[in-house]
């Protein structure tokens, strides 16, 4: 609640130095599309050296001029309030949030190490360039950073994942946003944690920016399931409330543009457990 | 909340960086402009003209003045940018607005000259220059650089 009556408020108080910065947030987005054109016209003149240009202008639409014509309009019409997706830092929706948690930091962190997850490190540039030489190497790099996605505003708070077969390109990976105090989903249920889970099934390129990144497999709720069935293994006190169509099935995209197909569930681990009790499976259905 | 807490809580952006070093550049380039020109300092004299005559011919001292006041004020101007550079890198907001407001200008100016003038803009006259530009733009009015620099205001 005070996340949703805080943001118009913020909104509708407009300083001249936020609409200087807007100005020169929109001007840039213009200037960079006619960069473009002009290295576009520039590489038609080049014989061979239009492999390299081609490499660079392949470079400035897709970190640049993409993402920033991207973020002028997606501020413009993509919502900003709790619509169960994340959105990327350009602003596009990104993965499903398909799993919330009950129970404090401590206990979800135990709970993720004993199921065999591993924290991934922060994006710094220490983290990317070790990208880089494992990927060069061909040696896994456990701690592998995930990429930034949004919510509440705000980047993921930690995020976790498991490597298959030592392959870089392929791995499980959830990411964890502490909600905002006093916050509830959709329907009224109170949770101190909502996350995305997704399985990173090869590397390629992404549909609406051309970057390099990772491709989902469609089927999230695979995912979901396996994060949750790790854990209860894991840890067998752990209750679970699944709410059966928290949304209605859907097909859609992510902010790769890869396919997303989901039922809806959304499951709720409870990690506030009586040692030595089996946590109890509560499925809450709505009215039919 | 003091000083030390702040600087450990704001990272510095990427974007900050990489706005910083472009303007560096740009300096850098500048210089090597003064220096070609004091490199064959003759050729540029000849070019100063006053009323439709070569002024070395007449007053040669005259001429050289020009060009080194010329110079000078370019000097200048390219030490003051590179100090705005070094307040953008320190995350304040003014200077980030007027580094954003030069690029602004230089860009509308190139751009008015290509699409009125019908200038052409290759790697042989201003491409580089103006490529160099749009990123510093791109790069500061970032909202990355946006929320660096207003975080350090209010640290401050």
């Amino acid at each position: 609640m005070s996340e949703t009556a805080a943001a118009p408020s913020g909104r509708r108080r407009v300083s001249p130095g936020a609409v200087l910065d807007s100005f020169f947030f929109v001007l840039a987005g213009f200037a960079s599309v006619w960069l473009a054109v002009l290295l576009a016209t520039e590489s038609l003149g080049l014989g061979w050296g239009l492999l390299w240009f081609a490499v660079l202008f392949w470079a400035l639409l897709a970190y640049l001029v993409l993402p920033r014509l991207h973020r002028i309009l997606t501020r413009l019409y993509v919502p900003d309030y709790f619509i169960g997706r994340t959105r990327t830092s350009d602003g596009l929706l990104g993965d499903p949030v398909n799993l919330a948690v009950t129970g404090s930091a401590e206990q979800l962190h135990a709970a993720l190490a004993a199921a065999g997850w591993t924290r991934a490190d922060d994006v710094t540039l220490a983290s990317s360039w070790r990208i880089v030489t494992a990927t060069v190497r061909r040696r896994s790099y456990l701690r592998a950073p995930v990429s930034p996605l949004f919510l509440f505003d705000r980047v993921q708070d930690f995020a976790y994942q498991q490597e298959v077969a030592n392959n870089p390109a392929k791995r499980h990976h959830v990411r964890f946003w502490r909600c905002p105090d006093g916050w509830m989903l959709p329907g009224g249920h109170r949770v101190d944690w909502v996350a995305a889970g997704t399985f990173d099934r090869a590397v390629g390129l992404s549909l609406f920016t051309l970057q390099i990144t990772h491709k989902i497999d469609e089927h999230t709720d695979v995912e979901r399931d396996h994060i949750v069935a790790s854990i209860r293994r894991a840890v067998p006190e752990t209750r679970l409330v699944l709410i059966r169509d928290f949304a209605t099935g859907y097909h859609s995209r992510n902010g790769g543009g890869d396919t997303i197909r989901t039922d809806g569930d959304l499951p709720v681990l409870d990690l506030r457990t009586v040692p030595g009790e089996a946590g109890a499976v509560v499925e809450l259905t709505g009215l039919s | 909340m003091t000083r030390t807490d702040a600087r450990v809580r704001v990272k510095r952006p990427p974007s900050v960086l990489g706005g910083v070093l472009l303007m560096g550049v740009r300096a850098v380039t500048g210089g090597f402009v003064i220096l070609t020109v004091i490199v064959s300092w003759d050729t540029f004299v000849a070019t100063i003209v006053l009323n439709g005559d070569r002024l070395d011919r007449s007053d040669p001292h005259a001429a050289a003045a020009v060009l080194g006041w010329l110079l000078g004020a370019y000097g200048l101007y390219l030490v003051l940018y590179l100090g705005l550079a070094a307040l953008v890198f320190t995350g304040r907001n003014w200077a980030r607005v007027v580094a954003m407001s030069f690029a602004s200008v230089s860009i509308l100016f190139s751009f008015a000259d290509y699409a009125l003038n019908g200038a052409q803009i290759t790697l042989r006259t201003s491409l580089v220059s103006v490529t160099v530009d749009i990123l510093i733009l791109l790069a500061l009015s970032s909202t990355q650089a946006r929320h660096y620099a207003r975080a350090r205001r209010a640290a401050r």
